[in-house]
């Protein structure tokens, strides 16, 4: 089957993944009552007495069924609705928040790739070594820190004590005035990106210097899961006939690591490697709140402990969407770090 | 992989075969009794559903609440018992009403009179909700429970001793849940909620929580056509010495008939950087700040670094809902659009009852025999936009509030103070009523009130956020109503707040314009060069909102903001910051309450 069968017949796979991932959602939704459903709209106590207005306005003690073909109607004319925790349309949700998770996801995710493998095939190479043992203890340390503590020590000692020195939020004051003036095109809302297209340094900076905390944050967890995954992987490989073979032919120890060895432990990695992007991709909610790093994540977060129905089915969709692209995009990845694959099943 | 692809369908049918009976059958059918009144009979494993409509276990409770504990731990020590709900700086306030005071010999002896002796000799067993998280009223549901198990456990009140025979159980919910429960299925015995003023006067609080259809009380089963005669008869009194006493026996009578224990009203605090100067407050300002017009920043001492000194920033919870005068009716919003628009007339200075002329150039003038309210309109004013300010555009400004008439939005006040007890939105009305009731009178306008005594809450109301004025031209040309009749319907009952043409454009006669909304990050505003009334202190005034109290924190002390939301629970740890100036004691006109529920899982009362 040639790649491009492929790829469509794995897009095909989209809708009924779409379809059911909304049904399932919307069905759990609906183990709300309307009233509770209805809280989202009342802002306060003295609008408590409209509460079976709004449910009769949104149609909230309707049928299953009804409310969700009236929703997926409005999908199909273009419209996910709107997200009341935002106030604005879902799309408009998914647009303006997804920047700043992919900010964070941009530069997060090489570092933690990156530092896994590295990390994670010295400690194999030196196995049972005091390398080894290092690696392995930091990395039980960084799987176990739990996102809101560590997030909240590094503001507090870098925010907190060394006053004001990497704060949180995507921008300074200043900074945030300057890129929503007329001098500035926000090409892509992504401040870095922007800073560097618009060629205006002190933006970038700034940027960079509010990136620091949370991709420190992020990274510090998922490069130990990586870490982990390529030391066993790695030392299965080093373990293999093939390593065994290169060494008797006399190959320096770096071309068997590096070359024979390290080649083939990717293979698993490179699979979690496409769900650590997708994982960042789709929003941290704790280090995006902490830092008030206002993303996906904090939406999605937001729309869930409210309610806000829309906003989660949208966001429930565009997660589904990730997903089947990231799985698709590390199945052709695999095709070239293991030629023995070929696409469509067939492995020879 | 053709056969992965149907297996994959079949799953989701399987999925979705599973979850569709929770949705499309038919509700279940009501338990006999809630689940948080453990058996639903007097027989010391529960209550029953009426337990609370006996006068004597209500006293029992009030009588069994610790409340100078409740205040100095829950809050911080930052509130005020009072007697009823109508809190002190409300028109028609009476200090003088009763409270109960923390006495275990009278709940003892009144729980003895209660249900015949029995709720004493059987006990009682159920459970206490509050909203998850909400630290204040955890504390009050636990010392409510740990109170009666004080009183089974002393010897003086119980002889043997008998730990379990008052079993109250504390848990928690979410926030919709409760809500669920208070407003839907009431099976909760009793439960807590607060309530915020529309305006700042006793009949907006002794309505919902007395009348027999209001907010709270027809949801707690209080109230009946005697009570709500009294109340009217208190609201529609123009001599304010006999009106006073109407409220008095109200408060009164809130006290006798004990349908809640009334816990206290809130007194807040407001924490600023030392370079902030200038703070004062008043009970009807809702926006956390306060009037920010008499603020100013320099840079005073050195404890906290000096930013952006032509800025303001705030960090804060809560976006706001809408930029639509005629949508708010939330603090968040009111706050922004306080900034950005202007009223007629303003609260004066600290007071809730007396006014000064804001874009009148007088506080109304009353003419008692037909009932008008005449304003005459400032000159010299201009919008944001450079259009001057003229009576045509305060016509406009309350009969577009009353067409859009937003539903559960604050338009009813209008309404009610201009058209009549009867008529609580546009259903109730006609189009030639709503025109005739606000009419141009040279550089005058007039409004037509409902009754002689809505000039003071009537005025009241001109000061809150909905009673913004907005330039008839601009929102013509903004998509809004055109000002005709058959424009009505474009414009009638919107949905979601993005349907208002207003929803997120601003054009104001205030000192600040909107410059940028990122909703639920900021919002910006800067100074407007031609305000009519001077310079505004900042150039800049932002609304951020950061939701981790932690970061909140830090950026105060960081200078990056100039003052934060603080909630109550965080007030002690505050005090030990260095460079921050604070504010006591300062009353907002709330209160918090548990509720009886007198008749536990019976259907709403209709409206």
């Amino acid at each position: 089957m040639g790649l491009r069968a492929y790829i469509v017949r794995r897009l095909l796979l989209l809708i009924p993944v779409l379809f059911g991932v909304t049904v399932f959602i919307f069905g759990i939704t609906m183990f709300f009552s309307p009233i509770e459903r209805a809280s989202l709209y009342v802002r306060s106590a003295r609008q408590m007495s409209n509460l079976p207005l709004i449910i009769e306005t949104y149609g909230l003690d309707r049928p299953f069924w009804e409310q969700y073909g009236t929703w997926i109607n409005q999908v199909f004319h273009g419209n996910l609705g709107w997200s009341a925790v935002v106030q604005m349309p879902v799309w408009d949700a998914l647009w303006s928040f997804l920047p700043a998770t992919l900010e964070l996801a941009i530069f997060a995710t090489p570092i933690i790739i990156l530092a896994g493998i590295f990390l994670g095939s010295q400690a194999a190479a030196h196995k049972d070594r005091a390398v080894d043992h290092v690696t392995r203890v930091a990395a039980i340390g960084g799987w176990s820190l739990p996102t809101f503590w560590l997030g909240l020590v590094l503001l507090m000692i870098f925010y907190g004590y060394f006053r004001g020195l990497l704060p949180p939020e995507r921008l300074s004051h200043p900074m945030n005035m300057l890129v929503n003036s007329a001098d500035f095109v926000r090409y892509t809302h992504i401040n870095t990106i922007d800073a560097i297209l618009n060629l205006n340094g002190p933006v970038l900076l700034d940027a960079l210097r509010h990136l620091i905390l949370p991709v420190i944050t992020l990274s510090v967890v998922d490069v130990a899961f990586i870490m982990r995954l390529m030391r066993s992987s790695m030392l299965e490989s080093l373990g293999k006939g093939y390593v065994l073979t290169a060494r008797a032919k006399g190959l320096a120890e770096r071309v068997v690591v590096n070359k024979h060895a390290r080649r083939n432990a990717l293979i698993p990695v490179i699979t979690v490697s496409g769900y650590v992007f997708a994982g960042l991709a789709n929003g941290v909610v704790i280090t995006e709140t902490i830092f008030a790093f206002k993303g996906i994540g904090w939406w999605a977060a937001q729309a869930a402990t409210r309610l806000d129905i829309a906003g989660v089915l949208g966001f429930a969709l565009f997660n589904a969407f990730l997903f089947v692209l990231v799985n698709l995009v590390v199945d052709i990845l695999y095709t070239r770090v293991d030629p023995r694959v070929r696409l469509g099943g067939v492995v020879q | 992989m053709a056969k992965k692809l149907i297996v994959t369908i079949i799953a989701l049918i399987g999925i979705i075969a599973m979850v569709l009976p929770g949705c499309t059958a038919e509700p279940a059918p009501e338990p006999p009794f809630s689940a948080y009144i453990g058996s639903g009979q007097l027989d010391g494993k529960g209550i029953p559903e009426d337990f609370f409509s006996d006068i004597h276990v209500r006293k029992a409770f009030c009588y069994a609440f610790d409340y100078d504990t409740y205040i100095a731990e829950a809050l911080s020590g930052q509130g005020a018992q009072r007697g009823s709900p109508v809190v002190e700086g409300l028109y028609g306030y009476d200090p003088g009403t009763p409270m109960y005071s923390y006495n275990l010999d009278q709940a003892v002896a009144e729980m003895k009179l209660a249900w015949d002796g029995q709720a004493w000799e059987k006990g009682f067993k159920f459970t206490l909700l509050y909203n998850a998280g909400n630290l204040p009223r955890k504390t009050a549901c636990d010392m409510v429970a740990e109170t009666w198990a004080r009183i089974g456990a002393n010897k003086k009140y119980l002889d043997p001793i008998d730990p379990d025979r008052f079993q109250i159980s504390v848990q928690a919910l979410a926030w919709p849940a409760i809500l669920g429960k208070i407003f839907g299925t009431r099976d909760m015995p009793m439960y807590q909620i607060g309530w915020l003023p529309d305006y700042p006067h006793a009949d907006n609080f002794v309505v919902p929580f007395m009348n027999s259809h209001g907010t709270f009380s027809s949801f707690q089963g209080y109230g009946d056509a005697e009570l709500d005669a009294q109340i009217a008869a208190a609201f529609q009194d123009t001599n304010p010495v006999t009106q006073q006493q109407k409220y008095n026996a109200l408060q009164q009578r809130y006290y006798d008939d004990a349908p809640g224990i009334v816990l206290a009203q809130p007194l807040g605090r407001r924490y600023f950087t030392q370079h902030i100067t200038g703070f004062f407050y008043n009970p009807c300002e809702s926006s956390y700040p306060g009037d920010i017009w008499y603020l100013s920043k320099s840079d005073n001492g050195d404890d906290i670094p000096f930013k952006n000194a032509d800025s303001l920033i705030e960090a804060t919870i809560g976006d706001a809902e809408s930029l639509d005068p005629a949508w708010c009716y939330d603090t968040a919003s009111g706050q922004q659009l306080r900034q950005i628009y202007e009223t007629l007339i303003y609260y004066a200075g600290t007071s809730t009852g007396t006014f000064n002329p804001i874009l009148a150039t007088n506080t109304g003038v009353f003419n008692p025999t037909d009932n008008t309210l005449r304003f005459t309109i400032r000159t010299g004013v201009t919008f944001h936009n450079g259009n001057s300010l003229t009576p045509e555009d305060v016509e406009y400004s309350f009969e577009r509030a009353m067409v859009q008439d937003r539903p559960g939005g604050p338009i009813w006040m209008f309404y009610q103070a201009l058209l009549g007890a009867d008529v609580w939105s546009y259903d109730d009305t006609t189009y030639a009523a709503i025109s005739a009731s606000v009419e141009v009178d040279g550089q005058d306008v007039v409004f037509t009130l409902a009754g002689p005594y809505w000039e003071l809450p009537f005025k009241q109301v001109l000061c809150g956020q909905w009673a913004s004025i907005v330039d008839e031209q601009w929102c013509i040309e903004q998509g809004d109503w055109d000002g005709t009749e058959e424009g009505v319907a474009d414009v009638l009952h919107p949905q979601d707040p993005g349907e208002t043409a207003l929803f997120n454009k601003c054009n104001g006669t205030g000192p600040w314009k909107l410059n940028l909304w990122e909703s639920g990050i900021q919002i910006v505003k800067e100074a407007y060069d031609g305000y009519w009334n001077g310079t505004p202190p900042f150039h800049w005034v932002i609304y951020k909102i950061i939701e981790e109290w932690s970061t909140r924190k830090l950026s105060l002390l960081a200078g990056d903001a100039d003052i934060v939301y603080v909630p109550g629970t965080n007030f002690d740890e505050m005090d030990t910051e260095l460079g921050l100036n604070s504010f006591e004691n300062l009353p907002s006109l709330s209160i918090d309450a548990f509720f009886f529920n007198m008749a536990v899982a019976e259907a709403p009362a209709e409206e």
